[in-house]
Parts: structure tokens; C-alpha cells; sequence
């Protein structure tokens, strides 16, 4: 080792590295927070606790003709079920009329918006980066989903078990198959993976649920268990967030599992 | 951790988020690790991973800050620590240097913790050695 060398590693061993402010106090709470288990179990719940999310999904593509809306509605009581099953005009190419059906549709839930790919800027009226909903952790997915190509729409904020608990349903129409990894990490919003796991469905295709911290170190909302799957060719993605309790990993899981089920 | 992933990014920020994913791949993973001895090299490993799998995501967008060693201003800066000069050092020397000097792993471990050939961890310590050289000696005038 040479004398420069030597006078490095004495210099690197003395100094002590700066660390961001709070850095110690998230770290720990990062180690307590470790799952004692994987999500590699899928599981049932013995009871639904939603009081009332919605998860609504599009089916079909969007190319030409009408398009099949199932309608998923996560129950206290039931569980989830398929709540109904209709056909709209593929709001690509007809968004206007696409949405004076959504409104008269008069669906369950709180479905605030929904939007086409390459309609989404004049849907929700201002450019995507200023809207109010990216800066609350909401608009990321969109963000996300408009980069990806396909087809967005969004859920507003319930109340699970007494928590403020948030879903989104983004409804992409990939070409390919389900994301490559890395793509829930291409949005600009400071995602981060955990972990990722397969997930069989009855219909014999394979869904990717992924959990992830949408809001990074911060208490996001969107600290978010994600799901791709495919259901009549069509791929999807579904996201519960977990407002900003992101011990509730498994939880989310849970709910994307019955999700995932009830489509096939 | 946090050293390793802030050597790969250029941000507190994301070097953190970059810890938080390989705290939790790494306790995932626990069972992997073969032996004790090798566990901190393991784990810096998975860091320096998660720090530049969300580098390369981080590079399409490009803050203020990332500009200025591209519009000048670095020649009149002067490091108060090494730390701060190592911060300032091309990403693949900040990497070795901070595993060689900071994380005291010999060479061969730096390299399979960066995954990259012995010979190219030498060729950046050699580099980076040479701008520190000229940092050192500004530091002691």
C-alpha cells in the first residue's frame, strides 16, 4: 500500500459522514418494520374489512367499437364482487361521450376521474406535472401510465379498518407482457421496489404484485402494493396505497389478492 | 450503507430511499449470505445494486445541481474534508474509492462488490488517487 494510500484510509477512518438529518431515527424505524415473512403466500382473508373501495377496470381493447367496463366493488360484508358489467365507447377515441355515459352510468364509488391515455392532460384540465393531484403522491400512477401507453383512471380516498387506505386502478393496455422490471420504477416520482412476487390466477395467467414506496422515505399515501395481471388479453394494473402506513404490506396484498380473484 | 449508495448517487435523498430497498432485499435475502465474515461485502454489494438500478432510473431527469460540473464553477471549490472531494470525484472512481478508503475492502472484494473486473477497480483508484493526490496537497497549503 502506498503512503497516499495510507493517507487516504486514515483520513476516510477519521472522518465521520455526514448523514441526512433523521437519517439514524428512519433507519431504525426501517429495520422494525421488516416483514417477519415474505408475501410469497397467497392468502384469503377471512373477512373483507373495506368499508367501501371500489375497483373498476376496463376491459377490451381500446381500439375500435365499445368496450366491456367491469366494475369491482370491494364489500365489508361480500368480500369482492363483480358489481357490473357494461359496454362505453373507448374514451380514446370518443372521450366526451365516454364520459357523459361515465357520469350516467352513476357507478358505485367514489371514481372521480378517468381519463385515455393521450386525453389525460385535458381531462383533468391543467398539464399533469402541475396538477395538485401529483404533488399529493396521486397523480404519479397516472403520470406513470401515460408514459407507459393504455388507459387511467382513478379512485378516491376510503376508510379501511378506521385508516385512511386509498386505491387506484390504472388500466394500461400494453402490447407486450406484463411489465419488465423496472418499469413501476420509470416514473419520475421516486418509486422504490421492495419486493415482487408471482402470483397464479385461476384463469392460468400470471400476475406480478409488487410493493413499493411511492412517496420514498416520506409518509406518502402511496406507499403502495401494486398488481399487473391479464384478464381476456387485456393487462392491468391495480394499486392499493396504504396511506402512509406502510407496515400494511400484507394487508394491501390481501385486498389485491381477492382483486386478482374475483377477475377470473 | 448510506456511504456505498451515496458514492453511486447524487443525492442524500436517494441514497437513502437506495438503503431502505437493500436493507429490505437484504433481510429477504438473509439466508443467502454464505458466511459471516463475507456479509459486509455482501451487503454493500446489494447496496452499491439498489443504488445504481435507481441511478439509472434517476437519469432521465437532471436537477439543477447536476449542472453546474457542466457549466463550470468546480475549479474554485475547496473540499474541507475527504468526503466532500470523493463526492466530487466521476461516479465509477466516487464508487472505489468509497469501498477501498471508506468501506475497507481490499480490491478483490470491491470488485465483486461493484461486479466489475479487479484490473478496472485499479485503473479508477489510480485515477481517482491522482485528483486526491492534488486535493491533499491544496488541503495542506
Amino acid at each position: 500500500m502506498t503512503q497516499l494510500d495510507m493517507r487516504l484510509k486514515e483520513l476516510a477512518r477519521g472522518e465521520r459522514t455526514p448523514l441526512p438529518e433523521g437519517y439514524r431515527e428512519r433507519f431504525r424505524e426501517r429495520l422494525e418494520s421488516l416483514p417477519e415473512k415474505g408475501l410469497n403466500r397467497p392468502r384469503r382473508l377471512a373477512a373483507v374489512a373495506v368499508a367501501a373501495c371500489l375497483c373498476v377496470a376496463l376491459m377490451g381493447a381500446a381500439a375500435v367499437g365499445l368496450m366491456k367496463v367491469k366494475v369491482l366493488l370491494l364489500d365489508p360484508a361480500q368480500g369482492v364482487s363483480v358489481q357490473t358489467e357494461m359496454t362505453a365507447y373507448p374514451p380514446a377515441e370518443r372521450p366526451e361521450e365516454f364520459q357523459a355515459w361515465w357520469e350516467e352510468a352513476d357507478l358505485p364509488g367514489d371514481v372521480l376521474t378517468f381519463a385515455a391515455i393521450g386525453e389525460a392532460r385535458e381531462f383533468l384540465g391543467v398539464p399533469l406535472r402541475d396538477n395538485p393531484l401529483v404533488e399529493e403522491g396521486l397523480g404519479a400512477p397516472l403520470q406513470m401510465g401515460y408514459e407507459a401507453g393504455g388507459m387511467v383512471l382513478r379512485a378516491e380516498e376510503f376508510q379501511v379498518d378506521g385508516m385512511p387506505f386509498q386505491l387506484e386502478a390504472t388500466v394500461a393496455l400494453w402490447e407486450e407482457g406484463v411489465p419488465a422490471d423496472g418499469w413501476l420504477t420509470s416514473g419520475t416520482d421516486g418509486h422504490t421496489r421492495y419486493t415482487q412476487e408471482e402470483y397464479q390466477m385461476e384463469n392460468g395467467e400470471t400476475a406480478l404484485i409488487v410493493t413499493d414506496n411511492t412517496g420514498g422515505r416520506y409518509a406518502s399515501p402511496w406507499n403502495a402494493v401494486d398488481a399487473w395481471f391479464v384478464a381476456d388479453g387485456v393487462r392491468y394494473r391495480v394499486r392499493f396505497g396504504d396511506g402512509g402506513e406502510p407496515a400494511r404490506y400484507e394487508r394491501q396484498a390481501e385486498l389485491l389478492e381477492q382483486v386478482l380473484d374475483a377477475f377470473t | 450503507m448510506y456511504r456505498a449508495a451515496r458514492a453511486v448517487l447524487d443525492s442524500d435523498a436517494d441514497a437513502e430511499d437506495a438503503v431502505g430497498q437493500a436493507l429490505l432485499l437484504a433481510w429477504q435475502a438473509r439466508k443467502q449470505a454464505r458466511e459471516p465474515s463475507a456479509a459486509r461485502t455482501w451487503l454493500v454489494a446489494i447496496t452499491v445494486n439498489c443504488a445504481r438500478r435507481l441511478r439509472r432510473e434517476r437519469n432521465r431527469v437532471m436537477s439543477c445541481g447536476d449542472l453546474e460540473p457542466i457549466l463550470g464553477g468546480q475549479e474554485d471549490r475547496h473540499y474541507h474534508e475527504l468526503w466532500e472531494a470523493v463526492l466530487a470525484l466521476p461516479p465509477g472512481e466516487r464508487e472505489v474509492v468509497t469501498l477501498f478508503y471508506y468501506e475497507d475492502l481490499t480490491i478483490q472484494q470491491t470488485a465483486r462488490a461493484l461486479a466489475i473486473p479487479a484490473g478496472t477497480v485499479k485503473s479508477r483508484l489510480n485515477r481517482a488517487r491522482g485528483r486526491l493526490r492534488e486535493w491533499l496537497k491544496e488541503d495542506e497549503t
